[in-house]
């Protein structure tokens, strides 16, 4: 646009918003705004924006749906140690009795999910377990089927029981249960942090998102420059949001010290590690039998 | 788009939830073509839900809604070729105008529309540089959107839905986090646009804003109903 014809329209149109204007000081509108065209849009493939916008949603839903997640009796950081020790000794058993005494576990406590969660639980750990039968396949042709079987039984255990946790946990008392492992309370904050830092820039992608498929009303002949700009933008914001982020820490008195309250046992916990301690003696007794045995 | 006598928007009973919360309760409104409405209410009361639905970006559990007598729902928009028209037709200017500007300089930024409809390279030039001067922008044309001030990013997001001269202009709260000039400033171009026969629907917390620029004003309560309205 040459600084000619933008100067000839400026004094035509122009309205200064830096001068006082009254209510009757009005801009004239260009001619091409009083007029109603009637618009044919040429034909695009610009699925992705849709898909991309749909993608993000069913991501926040996740994330939403897991703050209004529903408190269970038993501490998050008992479900936290609970779950990490079940999964360690199901892939340490080496005797098909235990894991099916976990498999048969898991799906007692699968049975007590709302449906909303029993979903995507049970199809995660679905996808996860015919992944590992197809890997483990060759074994079977191979003649150890039974390998096949525990492997793929261990994957479903691990999985369902990781998906339970997050389905049934906050994700910020999840990195609050780091705790019991003497992570560095810093350590736990930068998780918080990042947990949240995905929610707010995500949501920043989405309207960005948003805002280019309400504009996108024909051929987008350069689709990569307005995907970039919405990356470029969420780039910057965060840094910005980040420098925030520390000033308003600096000004709450923040000097690189941060304290996680201390974590809490209730009697349902004592009941959960009760049955934790017997399963593990369950698992000491089968593997002896099992190595006598051979 | 079929004959709609007038009624450019035509919402029937609309009920809108949030994972079983309800956000939006039979809401029901006409808006006539050129008409300037507004809508007050308490934050959470359903007002940016509502400008979603009217954008097409959500859809109403229960009830219809009407634009130029056709109604729009999922189905009517995965017709890529109707959406495009619509959203040519509907702009929307969102509360936070960061969120809205993607490009890296103000002129790809009002260009962004038109270059879409695909406008000869005259009428684009004509279109940017007939809204850089009635929104004075001339001199922000190269610059990145991100380094520009509260006032001027709103300026440049009104720039960027104007230059694609759309019948119904949407504003969330247009005067949120704006100083008492651009305020004026920004009130008067909303009466140029209204005087010129653009159809205005605006959220507003500001009584002002709305007893000097709307037509009407609707009044959602935080029971998420439409309480009535004032002319």
């Amino acid at each position: 646009m040459s600084e000619d014809i933008l100067a000839s329209q400026s004094n035509n149109l122009k309205m200064d918003p830096d001068r006082e204007n009254s209510a009757g000081d009005f801009v004239l509108l260009p001619d091409w705004m009083d007029r109603d065209i009637v618009y044919h849009p040429r034909k695009d493939r610009d699925g992705f924006v849709t898909k991309s916008v749909l993608k993000l949603l069913s991501v926040f839903s996740r994330f939403r749906q897991n703050s209004r997640v529903r408190e269970t009796r038993i501490s998050v950081w008992v479900k936290f140690v609970t779950v990490l020790t079940i999964i360690l000794l199901d892939a340490l058993a080496t005797n098909m009795f235990f894991v099916y005494i976990n498999l048969a576990l898991v799906l007692v406590l699968m049975v007590t999910l709302d449906s909303k969660s029993l979903k995507p639980v049970f199809f995660q750990a679905i996808i996860g377990t015919a992944i590992a039968f197809i890997i483990c396949a060759p074994a079977v042709f191979l003649g150890s089927g039974r390998s096949a079987i525990i492997i793929s039984s261990k994957v479903f255990v691990s999985v369902s029981l990781v998906g339970m946790l997050g389905y049934t946990s906050p994700w910020n008392e999840i990195t609050s249960s780091l705790k019991v492992f003497h992570l560095p309370d810093i350590m736990i904050l930068t998780f918080d942090l990042a947990l949240k830092y995905i929610l707010l820039l995500g949501d920043i992608c989405l309207n960005m998102l948003t805002a280019i498929r309400l504009r996108m009303v024909g051929k987008n002949e350069s689709k990569e420059s307005a995907l970039s700009g919405v990356l470029g933008n969420t780039f910057i914001r965060s840094r910005e949001m980040s420098k925030d982020m520390y000033d308003a820490m600096v000004c709450r008195g923040f000097e690189g010290q941060y304290i996680k309250k201390k974590l809490h046992l209730k009697k349902i916990d004592i009941v959960v590690f009760v049955f934790l301690a017997c399963l593990m003696a369950l698992f000491i007794y089968l593997e002896l039998d099992y190595a006598g045995s051979i | 788009m079929s004959n709609y006598e007038g009624k450019i928007i035509s919402c029937k009973d609309i009920c809108f939830a949030y994972d079983g919360m309800p956000v939006l309760s039979h809401i029901s409104f006409d808006v006539m073509d050129g008409e300037c409405l507004a809508f007050m209410g308490p934050n959470g009361c359903g007002k940016s839900t509502l400008f979603k639905i009217i954008n097409g970006l959500a859809f109403p559990e229960l009830g219809t809604y009407q634009f130029k007598g056709k109604s729009i729902d999922r189905k009517t928009l995965d017709d890529a070729t109707f959406a495009k028209v619509f959203h040519q037709q509907v702009g929307f200017i969102f509360q936070n105008s960061d969120l809205q500007l993607f490009c890296s300089n103000v002129r790809e930024e009002l260009e962004f529309g038109p270059v879409q409809m695909g406008l000869a390279k005259e009428d684009i030039e004509r279109r940017v540089g007939d809204v850089a001067a009635m929104l004075s922008l001339e001199s922000l044309l190269d610059r990145a959107p991100y380094h520009l001030s509260g006032g001027e990013k709103k300026r440049v997001a009104i720039g960027c839905i104007l230059t694609m001269n759309p019948q119904v202009l949407i504003l969330d709260e247009p005067l949120a986090g704006l100083d008492e000039q651009s305020q004026k400033w920004l009130l008067g171009f909303l009466q140029s646009l209204k005087k010129s026969g653009k159809t205005i629907i605006f959220a507003t917390h500001d009584r002002d804003l709305a007893n000097s620029l709307a037509d009407r004003i609707l009044t959602i309560d935080s029971n998420h109903r439409l309480l009535g309205e004032m002319h």
